[in-house]
């Protein structure tokens, strides 16, 4: 693991020099890729802080015994529905959606419901929904939504089911 | 966008204050886990970035633009599904690309097949899903999120018949 933070940082170096060299010689397009990089790196951190911090304060206010007994293994039918509507304020898809599965996890939230999540982050953040919706139309977002919800609800659970018993867990990735 | 944004800052910071006003050490620790967060997935997070703008670079819009818009039937379809599954793109790039398409007549379910991809699937992301799910599971997630889009463009294809 510790190897490969090594490459990612060696490779990132290589990137700045390459926009720095860009820089220097006047090279068009090492320029422009230094200017997306700033600007979707900026666009991004102004998300991602706040979403991290939202998931700060909620491991350390929402207790353990209150995720268990909404988004457990005996939270029934409501916990689908809460995680649906914690993917719909959801912001920064799924590289949010991840750190916060892990937060659920830690917090006793069940694989079913966690993989649920999972799903709905990439299709119904209501943000995104909004501003598809205002580009593409009402009824093919509405359609869009009718199909993936379900989809990903169905997903989520037989992924769930499965590595539960399997006796799966985010931890243990590490 | 921006509204947006300038929101979820606010909500963040009435947030905090009110952790402030309720224990100071809870406040600190919630900070301290969120920056421990960001800093676990800074360095693949960088690599990605660093990864789209090199892609909205060299590979303009427009040119996936031209891509997608040629073909229709299965073969646009899955000029979408790769493409979309590939490049990293925010929301914010990616709907007026696809009302772009739109407007030049692509119809509704190739656009379905780029967005939904584009959003679910992630080859380039992966290695960052890697480390919270385990290989294994990012390829199983990704494998059903690639199912899912492509039930979801037939249906499209059948409901709007273009």
């Amino acid at each position: 693991m510790r190897k490969k933070g090594f490459l990612y940082i060696i490779s990132f170096f290589f990137f700045i020099f390459f926009i720095g060299l860009s820089y220097f010689i006047d090279y068009e397009n090492g320029q422009k890729t230094g200017f997306a990089f700033v600007k979707v790196l900026t666009e991004m951190l102004k998300i991602l802080t706040c979403a991290f911090i939202l998931i700060g304060l909620f491991e350390v206010w929402i207790k353990k015994e209150v995720v268990i007994k909404h988004l457990g293994e005996d939270g029934g039918l409501r916990g689908y529905f809460w995680v649906l509507l914690l993917a719909g304020f959801s912001v920064g898809g799924l590289y949010v959606g991840f750190p916060l599965a892990e937060t659920l996890q830690k917090k006793g939230a069940s694989l079913k419901v966690i993989f649920a999540y999972l799903g709905f982050v990439g299709v119904c953040r209501i943000p995104m929904t909004i501003f598809e919706i205002s580009f593409l139309g009402l009824p093919f977002t509405f359609v869009r939504l009718m199909i993936t919800i379900p989809l990903f609800l169905l997903i989520g659970v037989l992924m769930g089911i499965v590595l539960k018993k399997k006796g799966y867990s985010m931890e243990i990735m590490r | 966008m921006n509204k947006m944004n300038l929101g979820l800052w606010i909500f963040t910071s009435l947030l905090l204050l009110s952790s402030l006003s309720q224990s100071k050490d809870k406040t600190i620790s919630a900070l301290k886990k969120a920056y421990k967060k960001l800093k676990k997935m800074l360095p693949l997070f960088l690599l990605m970035m660093a990864g789209f703008s090199f892609i909205v670079t060299y590979v303009p819009p427009e040119l996936i633009q031209r891509s997608i818009g040629v073909d229709s039937g299965i073969k646009g379809v899955f000029t979408a599904l790769g493409l979309g599954s590939i490049v990293i793109m925010p929301g914010f790039a990616a709907f007026p690309l696809c009302a772009a398409l739109k407007g030049e007549g692509v119809p509704y379910y190739i656009i379905a097949a780029f967005s939904l991809s584009l959003m679910n699937i992630g080859i380039m992301s992966f290695p960052l899903e890697k480390k919270f799910l385990g290989s294994k599971i990012a390829f199983v997630r990704n494998f059903f999120a690639f199912f899912v889009c492509v039930v979801t463009v037939v249906i499209v294809k059948i409901i709007f018949g273009e």
